[in-house]
Formats: structure tokens, sequence, C-alpha cells
């Protein structure tokens, strides 16, 4: 073993053993309602119930503000962005497919693309969010035989069973969006070190997908 | 190249931008059009965006300002009509055709030497990085050239070589500027590709905002 230089010693509150692992688990309970969720969404294509758009309306808009503007966007952007996908849920709610993902997958799609729509604004006026040009291919076969429920605990394990100093640089890299450069610059680590261990993170984390039955094997 | 490294692949930490959105307009549509022509990526991204979504149920509300006048104008609002978006053709899938512009046969090509054309998409430079459009004639080498970040290829017709290896209509090419870099089209066939060279926008702030995440939950 070479000698460690991450975490430097400010960091440190990154790698408390658990830590880490243990703010992950906390949120997944938070999707025990997706049912709940969908059974709202189908209400909405089913009879335009205002009550049930409602509900969904304060469950996801403060949720998708607070995920955009940490993502950097001002809060003019994020609310135009949530009130964009929220048009789009109202009118186009019976896309929603529960067999493929849960509402909440959908709809972080939805928000994250119609951002980068908007990302380049002077060439686009709206683009409808659901048109087929942001509306992923079928997914092969694969893994519609796993049970979603399954599926997604299978997700969850695979990350949290990255080592927790890979998992700490993907939480920075991939949910907090930091650049690589800012990376560095946190973590006092050398900026080809922090590039290449992002990627053997996330090539890890994509064999670990694989040993779970998640991903199909490349 | 040290062990670690061996393992990894760039695509994989590509994928994962792209899946929580942090890619430049360029390089997004770039992954969308190879994940529409390759089924290979589409079970990983899948799983990233569904990590993604977990941090967006997870994420503390932010306080909404006129909830019941912008549920309000969600009821009763006209349906916007939407833009007329570049329609896909069976070399460019749609999301990379919208961001272009153009369909293929009716790209303003511009001649660069014998054999090689290009299309430079004047305003990716707005949203970070350069991309373009190439044509290469059966054969045809591209003369070595340099760029500053990470220069990300898609095959969208026939194939080309370099010193990493063979590619084909849906495959992805890195070259990092220390790569010597010149692709040689396939022999048989015309080569399209799309390359963007790599200005990854940056989205979040301070570092204190992580900071009060962790401890404010």
């Amino acid at each position: 073993m070479g000698r460690a230089t991450f975490p430097t010693p400010t960091e440190a509150w990154l790698f408390v053993p658990g830590q880490v692992v243990h703010w992950y688990r906390r949120g997944f309970e938070a999707l025990a309602g997706n049912s709940e969720l969908a059974a709202w969404v189908h209400a909405v294509a089913r009879s335009r119930d205002r009550d049930a758009f409602a509900r969904l309306f304060d469950h996801f808009a403060p949720r998708l503000e607070a995920w955009l503007i940490r993502a950097g966007a001002d809060s003019g952007t994020a609310e135009e962005v949530t009130q964009d996908v929220m048009v789009t849920l109202w009118r186009k709610a019976e896309l929603f497919d529960p067999s493929k993902s849960s509402v909440t997958t959908w709809l972080y799609r939805i928000a994250r693309n119609r951002r980068i729509d908007i990302l380049r604004r002077d060439k686009v006026d709206f683009v409808d969010p659901l048109e087929p040009t942001h509306e992923p291919s079928e997914t092969p076969d694969f893994d519609q035989a796993l049970d979603m429920q399954d599926r997604e605990g299978r997700v969850r394990e695979a990350l949290t069973a990255l080592p927790e100093e890979q998992l700490a640089l993907v939480r920075l890299a991939f949910f907090d969006g930091l650049s690589h450069s800012d990376i560095a610059e946190k973590t006092g680590l050398p900026l080809g070190t922090v590039k290449s261990r992002i990627r053997l993170a996330f090539t890890r984390l994509r064999r670990n997908l694989e040993a779970a039955g998640v991903v199909e094997a490349s | 190249m040290r062990l670690e490294d061996q393992a990894a692949h760039p695509i994989d930490a590509l994928m994962a931008q792209y899946a929580s959105g942090q890619l430049s307009p360029a390089l997004h549509g770039l992954v969308a059009a190879h994940l529409a022509i390759k089924p290979d990526n589409r079970g990983f991204v899948d799983a990233l965006e569904e990590l993604n979504a977990r941090e967006l149920e997870m994420t503390a509300p932010a306080p909404i300002r006129g909830r019941d006048s912008r549920l309000a104008a969600i009821f009763d609002a006209p349906v916007r009509p939407a833009r007329a978006q570049t329609q896909a053709d069976p070399i460019i899938p749609a999301p990379l055709a919208d961001f272009i512009g153009y369909r293929l046969d009716a790209v303003p090509w511009r001649t660069v030497l014998p054999g090689i054309r290009e299309f430079h998409v004047p305003h990716a430079e707005k949203s970070g990085g350069e991309a373009s459009l190439l044509w290469i004639k059966p054969g045809r080498i591209m003369p070595s050239h340099t760029h500053d970040g990470t220069e990300v290829t898609l095959v969208l017709k026939g194939g080309f070589s370099d010193a990493s290896g063979h590619y084909r209509r849906g495959d992805i090419a890195f070259a990092d500027s220390d790569i010597d870099h010149r692709p040689r089209a396939d022999e048989d066939e015309d080569c399209v590709c799309f390359a963007v060279t790599d200005a990854p926008l940056r989205l979040t702030g301070p570092f204190g905002r992580i900071m009060q995440r962790l401890f404010g939950h």
C-alpha cells in the first residue's frame, strides 16, 4: 500500500465509518410511497384528477426545484424547469409506464433533459420533453424479468458495496456534480489521480451492477 | 499505466455524467445518440438514472412560492405549441439531429481537405465545448490534430481505426490531448462521425453547499 493521500484531515468527516453508507440508506426509505405516487399518476391519466395532481405537485415540485438549484440552476430557471415538468406530467400522465420505471425516475429524466434544452436556449423555444428525442430506447429484455422492487434493492447494494473512498468520490462527482479540478482542490489529490479514481469507481460500479444481475455483462 | 487504471474505461464515467445531467448539450446529444443506436450501455444508464432519482427523492424540499397560482396555471394554460424539431434520419438519431439542426442530406458541409468535409455546429460553443460533424471518404486519414480536453467521437456511419482500436457505427472513441490521434476511415465505406471536444459544464456552487447538505439532514 502506498501513502494514504485521501482523505486529507479536513475531509475526514467524509469517512466516518458507516457514515456515507448510512446516509444513503436513509434516503431509500423515502421511496416507500412509490406505488402511491404511481396511483396518483394513474388517476391524473384516467380522469385528470386535480386532487391527485396537487398531491404529486406538492411532492415533486419542491424536490425538483431544490435539486435543480443544487445542480447550478438559478431560482428562476429552477422554477421554469419544474413548471415545465409539471405541465408535462399533467398533460401526458398516460405515457408513464410503471413496468419500466418509478414515477421519480420518469420525472427525473424529463427534468434533466428539459434543463439541458434550456442550456441552449437561443436555439430552443420549447421542446416537448416527451418527444421521442429524449425518450430512451427500449432497454433489452434482460432486466424486465426482475421485479422493480428487487431491482431497486440490487442497484442500491451495488452502489453501497463500493469502497467508501470511491463512494465518496462518486458522491462528489456524480451527485454533487463537482468538476475533477474542484475535487482535486477539495481533496488535495493530484488531478490525474482524481480522474483515474473516478473512472475506476464507475467501472467498478458497473461491474457490481453486472454481478448483481441488474446490468447485462459487457 | 498504473494497475488501477487498467480496469477503468472512460465510457463508464461518461455514462454517469450523462445520467446525472452534467454533460454539455453537445455531449448529452452524443451519448443519447449512442444509446439510441447501441443497446450495450442502456441497462447501466437506467441504473444510474435510478440512483439519481433516489437522490432527487432524498433532496430536502425547497419552499414553493405561489403554489396555488402555479397549479392554476398548469390546469388552465392553453397548450403551448412545441417547436418543430429537426427530424431524425437513418444515420443521425433524433436527439443528435435536433442538436445539429440538419438532416444528413441537408448539412452545409465545408471541405477541409480532399475527401474530408466538416460541419462545425455553430451554437455548440455557447454552451461549452466544440462540436463537429465529419464526413470522411473511404481510406482517408484525418490530419494529426491536438486539442485541449478530451475529444469524444461517435461513429454514425462506416468506421475508423486509430491507435486505440477500430470503431463502428454506434461506438464511442476517446482521445486525450496526449494521444497521437490520426483516425483512418475504413476502406469499404464513407465514414460519418460526430466529434465533441469536451468542456464539461460547471454545474455546482461552493463546497459549502455540500457540507451543508451532509450536516443538514
